[in-house]
């Protein structure tokens, strides 16, 4: 009885550290230049994994599913076009994948992380600037970086269209 | 001393020369079947086997002869004694290549060409058949003078005075509010009353409609239950007169799916013609050929077989005189160099001064609404138009096409039936320019809207609707479906965004 009451104490204590949730709640929201202004969206995460502790970062794994056919930006014919072969192509790619790499801790509760995004089978490795932050009942991760469009094939080169999207992905996870 | 003077004289009697062998040499061969099938988009149905008229049988047409064409006014505008002092004049040949020799020489030449009626009927009267009562009530219009450019009186034999009809001039001409003639702009100015009466009264043998609407509009691959012909004359005459201006009935399009007629001007810049982006446009040659099309050829390829204008039940070219072009073009053909010449104009032609004045924060506005509402993706600036073809609905563009045409890959789900079921259906419509719009009309390839107030009011998408653009004659209210976009803007954004736009 007595090592029940440690281990769930360990248990305890550790899961303050290394949040481990099957489904932690996570948004990823874009803009991108058109013609001098910003077209802002959003894609709908299906799945996700974060299990990271922020005093041995090396262990951490954060791992996310995106699904291309959710991209809402506000005009329903455009993000129609969004799905199709040339952007997203959601019937041959209908997921995102987003997986670390390795992370570096940079600052307090900041981190470089490494991640491996694959869109249309194409992955590239970015390195993506990561906030944790621990809060009463839950921890946060917030992480804003920039991707080029045309890395991944989506659109091609446009006379208004901007290859640089920028990416804002907030997750986080509650502590029970 | 004199040997240099000789040398120079030499020179410049040289130079005009080779100056238009240079010119000359330097005119595309229109009927090349190589560049005649790249530069066409195959139907959209892509089992659909089509052949064009063979290089032989082209060459085989007589000429076009150009001559000097005299304008048709209506008959209170006409001088006494003008249409007779006309058959006394002596035939006059005014296009010459020979004498072409700068690039203006050939851009006037081209203007004859643009105005060249390619279809005839005798003049026997000794005045206008047209009169102003004609044009009470009528989509019609004629010059403040009392001119009717869609014909022009053609002289080729001393004494015999024809009318001749569908030049360029005829679908390419407006006439503004004001008076103002614009050339290659999209045209208002066909009066179709006097047909319609031909039609109603029994003139024309309703079996001969029938059977010419059945050309035009007979796709091989399209399902039965689009209408290829009417089911009765007034029906018909009603579908003649329910085009208003800047919408025309076309051969290769369907029944009761007229066109909204192109502006040529500015067409040099844009790489594909026609609302269905039939045929691509990469210089002269491809305009040229363009023409040649338009102006006859086109009714003599053979769809599956199908030879729309076609001798022995469709099936075979016929001879020159043996055509049978339901609206009446002659069994000839352009020469290259007219052909050439007409590029030159069109290439030429210059939008109309803007009268529109609009404040300038108005303008900003609207500017700024064209871009943040995303209708600078696809009208992109300078040209307004991302020059790419939109797949309708119903249409999925195959691979290979990815590689071989400018596709910006989504309907707008407008109706898809011109595009889909008609001779001139590629699958997809093309991204029109924006420039000129305060010129038109004629909005939506059908010419179903008719203002840009319409196409941003979202009452057009319920069926409720009355477009003040064409609509068939026998409904009263019809959804205009598609191109969604910029109908959610305050009032205030839309008023600035249709500012900016008819200041384009």
């Amino acid at each position: 009885m007595k090592m029940l009451t440690i281990f769930l104490f360990v248990l305890a204590i550790k899961s303050a550290q290394m949040n481990t949730s099957p489904v932690p709640s996570c948004t990823v929201n874009f803009n991108v230049n058109n013609a001098g202004f910003d077209v802002e969206g959003s894609i709908g995460v299906i799945d996700s994994k974060i299990e990271f502790d922020i005093n041995d970062p090396s262990h951490g794994i954060m791992e996310a599913i995106l699904d291309p056919a959710t991209i809402r930006t506000g005009i329903d014919i455009r993000d129609k076009h969004l799905k199709r072969s040339d952007f997203f192509d959601i019937e041959n790619y209908p997921k995102i994948h987003v997986r670390s790499i390795r992370f570096k801790k940079t600052g307090k509760n900041k981190f470089d992380a490494e991640f491996a995004i694959t869109i249309k089978s194409i992955t590239k490795n970015i390195i993506v600037p990561l906030t944790v932050r621990q809060e009463s009942r839950k921890i946060s991760y917030t992480a804003n970086f920039k991707i080029n469009r045309l890395d991944f094939k989506i659109g091609e080169e446009s006379l208004t269209l901007d290859e640089i999207v920028n990416v804002d992905v907030q997750a986080s996870v509650n502590i029970h | 001393m004199k040997k240099i003077i000789l040398l120079l004289a030499g020179t410049l009697m040289i130079l005009p020369v080779t100056s238009f062998i240079k010119n000359f040499n330097g005119i595309p061969k229109t009927w090349n079947l190589e560049a005649i099938k790249a530069f066409h988009l195959p139907p959209p149905d892509a089992s659909v086997k089509v052949v064009y008229a063979p290089e032989e049988y082209y060459n085989s047409l007589p000429d076009h002869i150009i001559y000097k064409t005299f304008p048709v006014y209506l008959r209170e505008f006409e001088k006494p004694g003008y249409v007779d002092s006309l058959r006394n004049l002596e035939p006059e040949v005014v296009f010459d290549p020979t004498k072409l020799k700068t690039p203006e020489d050939w851009i006037k030449a081209g203007e004859l060409v643009f105005n060249w009626p390619v279809a005839y009927s005798p003049m026997n009267d000794s005045v206008s058949k047209l009169s102003k009562s004609l044009f009470e009530g009528s989509n019609g219009r004629t010059t403040l003078d009392g001119i009717y450019p869609f014909n022009r009186y053609v002289l080729s034999e001393k004494g015999k005075l024809m009318v001749g009809s569908v030049s360029c001039a005829s679908c390419h001409t407006r006439i503004m509010d004001n008076g103002e003639v614009i050339a290659g702009a999209q045209g208002n100015l066909f009066n179709n009353t006097n047909f319609a009466n031909a039609i109603r009264s029994g003139k024309i043998p309703f079996p001969i409609l029938q059977q010419g609407s059945h050309q035009l509009n007979y796709a091989p691959w399209s399902p039965s239950n689009v209408k290829t012909m009417p089911s009765n004359a007034n029906e018909f005459a009603d579908y003649i007169q329910s085009a208003p201006g800047g919408v025309i009935d076309r051969q290769g399009g369907g029944y009761e799916y007229p066109f909204a007629v192109p502006s040529l001007i500015g067409i040099k810049d844009i790489k594909y013609f026609d609302r269905t982006g039939l045929m691509r446009h990469n210089g002269p040659g491809d305009l040229m050929r363009y023409a040649a099309f338009n102006q006859g050829m086109d009714m003599l390829t053979s769809y599956n077989g199908y030879i729309p204008g076609g001798k022995n039940k469709n099936s075979e070219l016929p001879a020159p005189k043996e055509w049978n072009h339901p609206f009446g073009y002659v069994g000839k053909k352009y020469t290259d160099a007219q052909l050439y010449a007409l590029t030159q104009y069109i290439y030429s032609l210059k939008p109309p001064k803007n009268p529109n004045k609009f404040p300038a924060e108005l303008i900003t506005r609207g500017r700024a609404v064209f871009a943040k509402a995303g209708c600078v993706s696809c009208h992109t600036p300078p040209l307004y138009t991302n020059n790419k073809l939109t797949p309708v609905n119903g249409f999925e563009p195959p691979k290979e096409h990815f590689e071989k045409y400018d596709i910006f890959n989504v309907s707008v789900e407008t109706d898809s039936v011109s595009a889909l079921y008609t001779r001139r259906g590629t699958g997809y419509y093309k991204v029109p320019s924006l420039r000129g719009v305060w010129y038109q009309s004629a909005f939506f390839h059908n010419g179903s809207l008719s203002t840009l107030e319409e196409v941003l009011d979202p009452k057009r998408l319920q069926p409720d609707f009355i477009p003040t653009g064409f609509k068939p004659p026998h409904v009263k209210t019809m959804a205009v479906k598609g191109h969604p976009f910029g109908m959610e803007l305050s009032d205030g954004d839309k008023r600035a965004l249709i500012a900016f736009m008819k200041t384009l």
